[in-house]
């Protein structure tokens, strides 16, 4: 009966039937945006997370530029891949591939890293062989740049697609060799 | 405004503004992961991310929760980017590198909480915004990749209007150019957009790269199953993906100086 009920109603009382009374209310904004996300394409709606774009060039006189400038960006200088190959008792020693940047991108090299760099949150995935990302930045601001170094510990799958393959292939193997009475 | 004058404002754009051949840099980069597909949206809940280590405490200390269509839409927002679950749609945006934070979420999500989505196609997409000197040095690159002049007696009356301000000031809006069938990759295309950025005021362009990737019909045959079809996608992702934004940052400082 719930099931027949939902379909007869549109997104908007299924959102008003299924959230908690403090919820914000739908507006047919959101609705209308919704239904836009679920048949686009494969491009995202970057805009919404970095941007107010979309209005006309170039803004209206009543949006002042200075006011504009006041934000904060942030310039990727360079990145490196890398996996730790051996744990000490302040740094950690790691193979780094560069991925971007100007005479990085390609290029292989050991390096010895702080463990200071290594955020708290990221400390328990610190350990040989695990794989992280090193950045450097320069960040914008108001107030000037400053150029800054971010080490990410990755959070890959339990199983890798290679694994999964090698898996299967062993069980074909078994189940090959498996003699049914 | 005759062609000739038109001209004229092009060759004063081409002196001022001559450099094609300057190195332009992003002021800020976001990167975007698109899977399309079938996902059972409950599987993408807090607990579920919390369970199978997809985010870091601190992150989810920090995260904001939607639930906003129970079943259909879940919005996790975190410190450094954006999840958002539909059925038929996942996506994850990253405002700041390291990007490959993106597609190791998803892809953990995806094995780890959710082996009975599958993926049917996927888009990498990357926004570079560049910040001009001028609004003069904007209406330059813009001309040069869409002259007024092929517009006609609009594109004249567009270009007068580039001596005008704020909002009696016309020009480029959007402009897209594909390349068709890459050879790195069954079925797909790199799309490359152009508009204004809101970042810098007028002086600021946006640059999107979206970079999408299907399977053919010859190997959705072959592979049979929509399992597999997703294995192969995914497994485009994971090998894919670092090549994909590297080429991105170089298409976009490619277009944004003429290089």
């Amino acid at each position: 009966m719930q099931t027949a009920h939902l379909a007869a109603t549109d997104s908007r009382e299924y959102f008003r039937s299924a959230t908690t009374a403090d919820a914000a209310p739908v507006s047919d904004d959101m609705v209308r945006r919704f239904r836009r996300t679920q048949s686009s394409p494969t491009t995202q709606a970057v805009p919404e997370l970095h941007i107010s774009v979309a209005h006309p060039s170039p803004p209206p006189a009543t949006l002042p530029q200075e006011s504009l400038v006041e934000q904060v960006s942030t310039q990727l200088l360079a990145e490196w891949h890398g996996q730790v190959t051996e744990v000490l008792a302040s740094s950690f020693v790691a193979e780094l591939k560069g991925r971007h940047g100007e005479g990085v991108a390609g290029k292989e090299e050991v390096a010895v890293i702080p463990r200071d760099e290594v955020s708290p949150d990221d400390a328990e995935l610190l350990e040989p062989g695990a794989f992280f990302s090193l950045c450097i930045a320069y960040e914008q601001s108001s107030r000037g740049r400053r150029k800054f170094t971010t080490v990410v510990f990755r959070r890959l799958p339990a199983y890798r697609r290679e694994e999964l393959e090698e898996a299967r292939e062993r069980g074909r193997q078994i189940a090959r060799g498996l003699q049914l009475e | 405004m005759s062609r000739n004058n038109l001209c004229e404002e092009r060759s004063y754009f081409a002196d001022r503004y001559p450099s094609p051949n300057a190195a332009m840099k992003p002021a800020q980069t976001g990167v975007s992961v698109v899977l399309l597909g079938n996902f059972k949206v409950s599987d993408f809940e807090l607990d579920q991310i919390r369970s199978v280590k997809a985010l870091s405490e601190n992150d989810l200390d920090q995260a904001h929760y939607d639930g906003l269509l129970r079943e259909q839409l879940v919005s996790v927002t975190f410190p450094w980017g954006k999840m958002q679950v539909f059925t038929d749609r996942l996506s994850v945006e990253v405002g700041n590198a390291p990007f490959v934070r993106g597609p190791d979420l998803l892809l953990k999500m995806l094995r780890d909480a959710s082996p009975a989505s599958t993926v049917t196609k996927f888009g990498i997409n990357l926004t570079s915004h560049y910040r001009y000197d001028s609004i003069e040095a904007r209406d330059a690159f813009a001309v040069r990749l869409a002259p007024p002049a092929a517009w006609g007696w609009f594109g004249d009356e567009v270009a007068n209007s580039f001596k005008e301000r704020d909002d009696r000031h016309g020009g480029l809006m959007r402009i897209t150019m594909r390349q068709a069938a890459p050879s790195d990759r069954p079925k797909g295309w790199i799309d490359v957009t152009v508009e204004p950025s809101g970042l810098f005021g007028n002086q600021g362009v946006a640059i999107t790269v979206n970079d999408h990737y299907e399977v053919s019909l010859e190997e959705a045959e072959s592979l049979r199953s929509q399992r597999a079809i997703s294995e192969v996608l995914l497994a485009m992702v994971e090998g894919g993906f670092d090549n994909s934004v590297e080429r991105s940052f170089r298409i976009c400082d490619a277009v944004a100086g003429g290089v």
